[in-house]
């Protein structure tokens, strides 16, 4: 029937899956980021005066009177509050809209749509519910009594703030956790009813373990993403009051688009992948202890 | 399997195919007519209002055609990745002259005007400082607006406290405040002031009534300057006034400083430029004044702070003479004129505000008045280094206003930092 073996076959078909988003690389990104790491041996203002300054950017990364270490400080606090948060709230979503009851296709469209929206018209609406004076969250805090609370002007709590924006970025995992539960064979369930077990029970011993590889994705994209969150910093906070949001991304952002010093921003760029790979790995790694794969193929990933 | 591989090669294919017919297409129709590229933030409003100053130039220069691109969102970002990508409009917008100009964005209109004998004398000197530098002019004056002091008319009666009157002081604006605050939370709070912590540009005006500046003329220095007395004076003043007021600490409260809080009632003054009087008189439940920003001491003068923009050229244009065509009829008289009589800035012509009768609209007459006062172009203008410098100062303010920092001690540290910056290559 073919000439390749069933092992090659599958072989083929799964770098011709990668295969678009390879060449999208190769075109569209690989240039660029080569681009970038030259420069960010560099000094150059976009334009003119490219000038070889050897390891001095990344130097000043390390300046520990600078604000780079500072700013990843406070960005690693940041991705540490929302990674937990996202993942909890949208396994949280995805096991209620996995239920048989009704209304659970508008609201799955619903929860998903602030991902559709730009990051700036979302900021926008926070900034409106953040307002001290006139916003939504201290105007219904004060029929308890409570606030009104000076949510992005207060240095101690702008950080936190922002975090609960991350609340409308759950569209996504929310989706990978639908499929991942709808995904676990009922039968285990039956099993287990059979057995005895409580919905808790079967929760903590069949949907947990059976969508932990969905886990690991999901805790993955939503770290990468995190690293890189910067439209609500922009139009929110503009990493004020008292840099307390003044965040990684922020930083770079500054540099490249305010100060015009691309190769200092390159060399943030190329820092801040580093600490992703970083940890991406350790999470990878860390992921043979605790995710579970049906079959000893999955083990290959 | 193979037969795989070639449909998804094709399906790869069709897409590259219709992009380049589309290319093509495009070059087919013109003939002799040259179509120049403007760059504009401004949208909606902004837009409609060039819409009869390009069709008038257009039935005078019948060889060009304009088409106004609108970028309100991340403006600046798209004029840098566009000079940096080679691939610019011909002309755009600009705000940040120093910066722009020493990194060769925007071109050198001198020969341009000199070859013209084009008029500059007509403008008003400050706003075309702004359009100035080093040795160059970076393009011709939009409008121009100076910062005024708003005043809420239903909050001043409310509180019974009487309007501020030109000539008024620091003193006279935190009594004035302190009359207002009523000291309850919620609806029913009425502050005097609303304030931002790191407002550096509004500061710029007091610093400057005072006596003082926040860097050289030469914008190589801070220190002397950005911690000297007249500079701790006027934020030992503000401090006092922050302390009571609201406060809108996010970034668009820089361009809209406190407008909402304004508008509703909650706050008795702000310090803003001329952009919220359109909104404002359209709100017929809204009665509010202008006045000029108190002065240090009776009988000092204010020395104001404007807000410009000018009519820019890319230095990478592709139909340089064209664009100037349009930047000449637009930044001249005729463009202008129809902006002022908008009301969407002051009118940079000498003599053109009285001329459209600005000095009978209640309004724009102070605006009017204030900005004969001002003899300075803002900071940042001076060195193209200016912004970086600028976030230590923002970092002191923000550290003496919200976390009490002893002001001195603070601002001596930022000047340090500001001078390396300010200094380095």
């Amino acid at each position: 029937m073919s000439r390749y073996s069933i092992k090659s076959q599958e072989r083929i078909s799964g770098y011709l899956f990668i295969l678009p988003w390879f060449l999208g690389f190769l075109f569209f990104y690989s240039g660029p980021m080569l681009f970038s790491f030259i420069v960010s041996f560099c000094n150059w203002d976009y334009f003119k005066n490219l000038t070889f300054i050897g390891l001095d950017n990344y130097f000043k990364i390390f300046d520990p009177a600078g604000y780079a270490l500072p700013a990843m400080g406070r960005t690693l606090k940041f991705v540490f509050l929302e990674v937990p948060l996202q993942l909890v709230i949208s396994l949280m979503i995805a096991m209620l809209l996995t239920r048989k009851i009704s209304g659970t296709r508008i609201s799955r469209t619903l929860i998903y749509l602030p991902a559709v929206m730009s990051g700036a018209v979302g900021g926008l609406i926070w900034r409106y519910m953040f307002n001290t004076q006139t916003g939504l969250f201290n105007y219904l805090l004060s029929f308890i009594g409570v606030g009104p609370i000076a949510w992005i002007e207060n240095p101690d709590i702008a950080l936190y703030s922002i975090v609960l924006t991350g609340i409308w970025a759950i569209g996504q995992p929310m989706i990978l956790f639908i499929a991942a539960i709808q995904g676990v064979p009922k039968t285990f369930y039956e099993v287990a009813e059979v057995d005895g077990a409580g919905k808790f029970s079967q929760f903590r011993h069949i949907t947990l373990p059976m969508i932990t590889p969905t886990i690991l994705i999901n805790t993955i994209i939503i770290l990468i993403q995190q690293f890189q969150v910067l439209a609500p910093i922009i139009v929110i906070t503009s990493g004020g009051p008292a840099q307390s949001t003044y965040l990684y991304s922020y930083l770079e952002y500054e540099n490249a688009f305010k100060f015009l010093k691309m190769g200092y921003a390159s060399a943030l760029s190329w820092f801040m992948f580093v600490v992703i790979l970083f940890l991406t790995l350790v999470i990878m790694k860390s992921s043979k202890k605790w995710v579970f794969y049906q079959s000893e193929k999955g083990k290959m990933l | 399997m193979k037969k795989g591989i070639t449909i998804i090669f094709l399906m790869m294919l069709i897409p590259a195919l219709g992009l380049m017919a589309a290319g093509s297409s495009e070059d087919a129709g013109g003939e002799d007519v040259v179509t120049v590229t403007y760059l504009t933030w401004d949208s909606g409003p902004g837009i409609e209002i060039t819409k009869p100053i390009i069709a008038a130039f257009e039935e005078q220069n019948p060889g060009i055609k304009v088409e106004m691109q609108s970028v309100p969102q991340g403006y600046d970002d798209k004029v840098l990745t566009a000079h940096a990508a080679g691939d610019t409009p011909d002309g755009l917008l600009m705000w940040n002259t120093s910066q722009w100009a020493e990194a060769g964005i925007v071109q050198d209109l001198s020969p341009f005007i000199a070859r013209d004998n084009y008029d500059m004398d007509q403008y008003l000197p400050v706003p075309k400082m702004w359009a100035e530098y080093k040795s160059g002019i970076y393009g011709l004056p939009k409008d121009f607006g100076p910062r005024a002091m708003f005043y809420n008319k239903n909050v001043f009666d409310e509180a019974g406290v009487p309007y501020p009157e030109e000539g008024w002081t620091f003193d006279d604006f935190i009594k004035t405040a302190k009359a207002i605050n009523n000291n309850e939370t919620g609806a029913n709070a009425r502050y005097g002031y609303v304030a931002i912590p790191g407002h550096t540009y509004a500061l710029q005006q007091f610093i400057w009534s005072n006596g003082g500046d926040l860097c050289s003329p030469d914008g190589k220095t801070a220190s002397g300057y950005i911690n000297s007395q007249a500079v701790v004076e006027v934020v030992q003043w503000y401090k006092e006034l922050f302390d009571m007021s609201i406060s809108t600490g996010t970034m668009d409260a820089y361009q809209n400083l406190g407008q909402n809080e304004f508008q509703s009632g909650i706050v008795g003054m702000m310090d803003n430029g001329l952009w919220p009087v359109s909104t404002y008189t359209e709100d017929t439940s809204l009665r509010f004044g202008i006045v000029p920003a108190p002065v240090p001491h009776k009988g000092d003068s204010i020395s104001p702070v404007i807000h410009s923009a000018t009519w820019s050229m890319f230095a990478k244009a592709e139909h340089k003479d064209e664009v100037w065509e349009f930047i000449k009829y637009i930044g001249g008289p005729a463009g202008g004129r129809v902006f002022a009589e908008q009301h969407w800035g002051l009118p940079v012509f000498k003599g053109m505000a009285e001329e459209l009768g600005l000095m009978d609209d209640e309004y724009m007459k102070v605006f009017a008045e204030i900005g004969d006062k001002a003899t300075k172009a803002p900071v940042f203008l001076r060195s193209p280094k200016w912004f970086e410098a600028d976030n230590e100062f923002k970092l002191a303010l923000e550290r003496i206003f919200l976390e009490d920092a002893d002001i001195q001690t603070a601002l001596d540290e930022a000047a340090q930092k500001m001078d390396v910056i300010l200094q380095s290559k």
